[in-house]
């Protein structure tokens, strides 16, 4: 069952209900309070026309001189008396009493409260108040009937009244109610549209928001969901679209020296004369591509590692492990006749020295794979706004503005011949950026073309060290 | 006649490798490196076939096909790219055929080999020493007399003749000769080759290599 013909039920039921039990209520004190006040009357009518009886007697007694009445003339003026104060409302019966003195002590007397008794009979409903008199000598029961029928048929007619007009005012409730929530939960409707769309994929809608009530509330929150949930969902294609292009170009790498190894194999199979000089070159294709993959396996790997592992940072003094870097990569840099200049402040940062020794090394390297013969390649680490800060430059070839966004991107190659004919594969400088963003630090490439490149890493430096 | 093939390339290495590969085939081949000089080098319309890599720089392999619509050179696609949908690509680019890196070096000679035949009239006389064969009408002469070989025998003589000096396996002859779908024994290629041998006398030349298949030595090397 739905909503509003939950709520539309249960109100209606409850008006009901509440219309019908108050009125019956109602009705039912007024009766009781009636039939009491009747029931007052009674009695006091009961005890006067008592009175009145002991004082017509008395009157009778004066007028005829006596002192004594007869019997006869006892009953005779009660008789007349009561027919006299009896009137429609009520009826007055007065009978002698006719029994032994034993039981006569039990009967009330005319300074007690008469008894009372509702009698429903043929006749309609009566309350009966009775009391007994002591006259010359007899005792005589008064009893009064009081009509009381009227009462009744009117609680009779009070209560189809009232059914009749409750039932009147429950469909009038019952319409104006159903309209009401009818309009009130239309909104529900809405939302359930809007959150029909957000399943089946579609993050644009919004729900209009009217008022400022739950349901309003409600709207507005949803707008916000579905919005969020576009957020996330751009995001996670995002990631997946790069993860498929990370993937794609991984496999041509990977792909391109296997090509060439395999096919210079098979020629050296299959190939009857292979003169010295082919046999040379086949060969060294196949070793410097195999190279070349296992140098790109190691980066992939080192990538990949990267991604899982929690770092080991320890305090790593950097002027002493840059030094030692530089003093490794001497050899290479002679052979190329690159000075390495550098300028080295004590700063100590939280580092894993193999993999920062990486990073260095791969940056020293492409500094100089860039620069001509006889060029330097600087390197300054130093301390600035609570930061280690190290330079690589050099005064090379540089990259071109289009290419500079791009170059920290896996696998991409500004000049793919020169990359491949050097032996890499690309991947080196999106390896140093993951590998200075796990140490927590920023990597920043600034290049012109024909004048050199600048790479600048920050790192924050250890609280209260040197 | 010597076919001319150009060979669109980035990597050297492998674009050396084809060359190799091309001239034991008996091809001519240039190279060039990225897809604006293959457009430009296509459209002078000098050379028989194209081998086109589609990863390239300046243009892709994709590009290079929209700009030479119309002309009259087969292309083949060369590509590490072995998803279906890359293939449907390239295939509607109206390529004649796609090769999938890697690949070996007969497999390659024998789609270059295909599409020439399409589209070139190739050689229909060739000869080996005193033998005369004629592939137009199935005929194999040795030293001006009739030699008669079932038509399998016949194809086998010809793959041999055609890729002279180089080691052919048993697995290249079926799949060349008999398509795949003989599955069976390769001990039907030996029967063949036996058969070849003898009767056109080719004891000394078709020679078999331990361990790897069939060899036809060439003529005076």
């Amino acid at each position: 069952m739905k909503l509003w013909q939950k709520i539309f039920l249960l109100t209606l039921l409850l008006t009901i209900l509440a219309i019908n039990t108050v009125s019956v209520v109602l009705l039912t004190r007024n009766q009781t309070n009636a039939l009491s006040l009747a029931k007052d009357n009674a009695q006091m009518l009961c005890s006067s026309v008592a009175s009145d009886l002991q004082n017509e007697i008395l009157h009778k007694k004066t007028i005829l001189g006596k002192n004594i009445l007869t019997e006869k003339e006892l009953v005779d003026c009660l008789t007349t008396t009561a027919a006299e104060l009896e009137n429609e409302q009520y009826h007055i019966l007065v009978s002698q009493i006719k029994a032994d003195y034993g039981s006569l002590s039990s009967l009330p007397r005319k300074d007690q409260f008469a008894s009372t008794l509702l009698v429903q009979s043929s006749e309609g409903t009566q309350i009966q108040a009775e009391t007994t008199t002591f006259l010359e000598g007899h005792f005589f029961r008064v009893l009064i009937q009081y009509s009381v029928s009227q009462l009744f048929a009117q609680f009779h007619d009070d209560l189809l009244f009232c059914q009749y007009y409750s039932g009147v005012v429950s469909f009038a409730v019952a319409v104006i109610l159903l309209i009401a929530i009818m309009a009130i939960t239309r909104p529900l409707n809405r939302l359930e549209i809007a959150a029909k769309n957000i399943a089946g994929g579609n993050y644009q809608n919004r729900i209009e928001v009217k008022g400022s009530d739950e349901i309003a509330e409600l709207s507005k929150q949803m707008n916000m969901m579905s919005a969020a949930i576009k957020e996330k969902i751009t995001q996670i294609e995002q990631i997946s679209e790069n993860r498929e292009i990370f993937i794609a170009n991984m496999a041509h790498e990977l792909k391109t020296p296997l090509t060439s190894i395999l096919g210079f194999a098979d020629l050296l199979k299959i190939k009857s004369n292979v003169s010295e000089d082919e046999r040379r070159e086949f060969a060294s294709i196949i070793a410097a591509e195999a190279k070349r993959l296992r140098l790109l396996s190691t980066k992939l790997m080192e990538l990949v590692s990267l991604g899982e592992d929690a770092l080991q940072l320890t305090p790593t003094p950097l002027k002493e492990l840059l030094e030692k870097i530089i003093e490794e990569f001497a050899p290479i840099s002679e052979e190329k006749h690159c000075m390495v200049e550098y300028e080295l402040e004590n700063v100590t940062i939280n580092a894993d020295p193999a993999l920062f020794t990486s990073l260095i090394l791969n940056l020293m390297d492409n500094a100089r794979k860039a620069s001509e013969s006889g060029q330097a390649i600087g390197i300054r680490l130093m301390r600035k706004e609570g930061n280690a800060v190290i330079l690589i430059r050099d005064y090379g070839r540089g990259i071109p503005a289009e290419h500079l966004q791009h170059v920290t991107e896996a696998f991409y190659m500004v000049d793919k011949a020169r990359s491949r004919g050097a032996g890499g594969a690309g991947v080196g400088l999106s390896l140093c950026k993951a590998i200075t963003e796990a140490h927590h630090g920023t990597f920043k490439i600034d290049s012109q073309e024909h004048v050199g490149t600048t790479v600048t890493l920050t790192f924050p430096i250890i609280e209260g060290s040197l | 006649m010597a076919y001319l093939i150009l060979i669109v390339e980035d990597d050297s290495y492998i674009a050396k490798y084809i060359q190799s590969c091309l001239s034991i085939g008996g091809y001519r081949s240039e190279t060039c490196s990225d897809g604006q000089t293959a457009v430009e080098k296509i459209q002078t319309g000098r050379y028989d076939l194209v081998l086109l890599d589609i990863m390239l720089p300046k243009l892709d392999g994709f590009e290079v096909m929209e700009r030479i619509k119309g002309g009259e050179t087969p292309v083949i696609f060369l590509t590490a790219l072995q998803d279906v949908s890359s293939k449907v690509r390239g295939l509607k680019s109206g390529v004649d055929d796609y090769i999938v890196k890697p690949f070996e070096a007969l497999e390659l000679l024998a789609r270059v080999d295909l599409v020439m035949k399409r589209y070139h009239k190739t050689e229909t006389q060739h000869h080996y020493g005193k033998i005369q064969i004629d592939i137009e009408k199935h005929t194999v002469q040795n030293d001006g007399v009739e030699v008669s070989l079932t038509p399998k025998e016949f194809d086998v003589f010809i793959f041999f003749v055609q890729h002279q000096n180089i080691v052919i396996t048993r697995e290249r002859l079926l799949s060349a000769i008999w398509d795949d779908y003989f599955t069976g024994e390769t001990r039907t290629v030996d029967t063949h080759v036996q058969q070849v041998r003898k009767k056109l006398n080719l004891q000394g030349q078709l020679i078999t290599v331990p361990k790897y298949g069939y060899k036809l030595l060439g003529q005076g090397e």
